[in-house]
């Protein structure tokens, strides 16, 4: 079969896949909704409960999850394909330290003013993991070419544990609500309760998912080491480039949305290799496919499992993703 | 063909690694390229790929400037072998010898089914044809080998099979000390790979390596280099000389005309650093 078949196929299948989730999550809660009522347009909207609900209480939160997850899970692949590392992460390079810095700090000074109608602690997380990108972009590039991955990871490595401390200093200062607060952003919540946070987002996943397009290809030819991806006619430096900034721009835009809610990002791209294989150009729309139906159905669980309490959907992934990712190294063996 | 002029390039613009470096690669050429560690010879290979721009001098392509030339036209024409080829992820051998399509096609465009005959081609042509499908972690190191200069050929090769394209346009492949990680029948297989394409589809082959035997059994021509200059260069007979390797590595050798027809070097001693010259 032709890669475009097989792309396809594989876009078709988790298309299905992510297309159902968002549908269907949205009709579980505490009051149950039928989907035929949510979709009966003989009623006005008005008059209709069940689609209120639909449309104006759970389904911003599901398209939020929906749109965290694939944003975690497409930069996730991106940073091991530059990094030519698998066990890289959306969050190695120290993209959510700063967005995390950047929201406690909103958080803790009570920052309210509102722009474009986004809320404060977004835009601290989003202007906050745009530093910290600069800051490792600053270290790693290379005085003639391309950037340095072993750089890039050591500055993240670093700059992770810095913020971390810059985090535990500022918290110093917060009084028990604000701490309680940043805590609950640190495990990652999604808590969105319109359509304004994801209208805000959309932009900057746009030209996210616009530069994932294009790099699907480069990323396979990275793999083969900068020289060889060079002398087949890549150009190295700028394909590092656009991977570093368009996976730290779709890292912090979901960060800003949802906090740092981890192994989406690993766990994810992992099952979708062992699924359709290596090819980025099947990995990358499979992984962001399937990151957004397996956030959607995490904070299903997060929002049913104890209900009326609604766990940060933040826990669930690690209890889910901790034990798969190891299942997945023991196997590899 | 492809010519470097009196090139100079450092990378750090302080310890110059090539000070003035010519040599000519002919449309049939084969080029052998020897020198102890660091006399330069990977850094003579990136210039004639064009992956660095010599500082002064210059390196040019039927006689333009490769700065002229943009990073997928010179792909087209020049694929480059290293020593070793090491994965991130687990592609296919197919997978792998596609991605030397990679100038061929726009910056969304999918492979045809003339990349994929083309491929398939050249991994016949290298005797991988028949593990297309296996992945390539699980190859030997000579399998490896076969399937990268499989996709290098790939990358060279048009889609206009017909041999009058071919003679216009000849592809070039740069291979840095490719049988290095090899055993020896490996490093035959190699060898007589090299040969093959050279021979029967008319591609010119610049190699590096530390194996005097295997140049001189290969290459028409060898360039000697020593300290990032140019010792010796010219048909292998003239050159590979006992003064020259003894120039060149400080070891004394005997030379042997075998009945095969090509010279054998047969390294004897080391010499102290005061004999050398």
């Amino acid at each position: 079969m032709t890669v475009g078949a097989r792309v396809a196929r594989t876009v078709t299948a988790f298309g299905i896949l992510a297309g159902a989730t968002v549908l269907l999550a949205p009709l579980v809660g505490s009051t149950s909704i039928s989907l035929r009522r949510v979709f009966d347009f003989s009623i006005p909207f008005r008059d209709n409960a069940d689609a209120q609900i639909f449309f104006v209480a759970r389904l911003p939160r599901t398209l939020g999850g929906a749109w965290v997850g694939a944003c975690l899970a497409s930069a996730g692949v991106v940073f091991q394909g530059l990094l030519r590392n698998p066990l890289a992460t959306p969050f190695t390079l120290g993209v959510s330290a700063g967005a995390a810095l950047g929201a406690m700090l909103a958080i803790t000074f009570d920052w309210s003013l509102t722009r474009f109608g986004i809320p404060a602690v977004p835009a601290a997380a989003f202007a906050g993991s745009l530093v910290a990108v600069a800051i490792v972009y600053a270290l790693a590039q290379a005085r003639h070419r391309g950037l340095s991955t072993s750089v890039l990871l050591l500055a993240g490595v670093t700059l992770n544990a810095f913020l971390s401390a810059l985090i535990l200093f500022v918290q110093y200062f917060a009084d028990f609500a604000d701490t309680y607060r940043t805590l609950r952003w640190l495990m990652g919540d999604l808590d969105v309760s319109s359509y304004q946070p994801l209208l805000a987002a959309l932009p900057l996943g746009v030209i996210a998912f616009a530069a994932f397009a294009w790099l699907a290809r480069p990323l396979n030819l990275l793999s083969l080491g900068p020289d060889s991806a060079e002398s087949r006619g890549l150009n190295v430096a700028f394909a590092q480039r656009a991977a570093f900034f368009s996976a730290s721009l779709a890292t912090g835009a979901a960060v800003s949305v949802g906090g740092p809610i981890g192994f989406v990002g690993i766990v994810i791209p992992h099952l979708v290799r062992l699924l359709v294989g290596p090819d980025h150009r099947l990995v990358l729309p499979a992984s962001a496919l399937f990151g957004a139906a397996f956030l959607v159905g995490c904070d299903l669980l997060a929002r049913t499992l104890l209900a009326p309490v609604e766990l940060p959907v933040g826990i669930i992934t690690a209890l889910i993703g901790g034990p798969f990712f190891l299942w997945l190294l023991i196997k590899k063996r | 063909m492809l010519q470097a002029a009196d090139a100079w390039f450092s990378y750090d613009r302080r310890t110059p690694v090539l000070l003035g470096v010519s040599l000519d690669v002919a449309r049939d050429g084969f080029v052998g390229i020897l020198g102890p560690n660091g006399s330069g010879k990977t850094t003579l290979l990136r210039l004639l790929a064009g992956t660095r721009q010599p500082q002064r001098g210059s390196v040019t392509l039927d006689g333009v400037p490769l700065v002229r030339f943009s990073r997928g036209a010179l792909a087209r024409r020049m694929a480059v072998v290293p020593q070793e080829t090491q994965l991130a992820f687990d592609y296919t051998v197919l997978e792998v010898a596609m991605m030397g399509r990679y100038p061929h096609l726009g910056a969304f465009e999918i492979e045809g089914p003339a990349d994929l005959s083309i491929v398939e081609d050249a991994l016949a042509a290298t005797g991988t044809l028949p593990f297309k499908d296996r992945l390539f972690a699980t190859l030997s190191g000579g399998e490896k080998q076969r399937v990268v200069i499989a996709g290098a050929l790939a990358q060279v090769s048009l889609e206009d099979f017909r041999p009058e394209a071919q003679e216009t346009r000849p592809g070039i492949l740069l291979l840095d000390e490719p049988t290095a990680s090899l055993d020896l029948g490996y490093q035959l297989d190699v060898a007589a790979l090299l040969r093959r394409l050279h021979d029967e589809r008319g591609v010119a082959i610049v190699v590096s390596t530390h194996d005097l035997n295997l140049a001189a059994s290969l290459c028409r021509t060898l360039v000697l280099m020593r300290e990032g200059t140019v010792v010796a260069a010219g048909a292998v007979e003239d050159v590979l000389t006992r003064e020259n390797v003894r120039r060149l590595y400080g070891v004394e050798a005997d030379m042997i005309d075998h009945a095969s027809g090509h010279r054998i070097v047969v390294p004897v001693r080391r010499l102290a650093a005061g004999d050398r010259e």
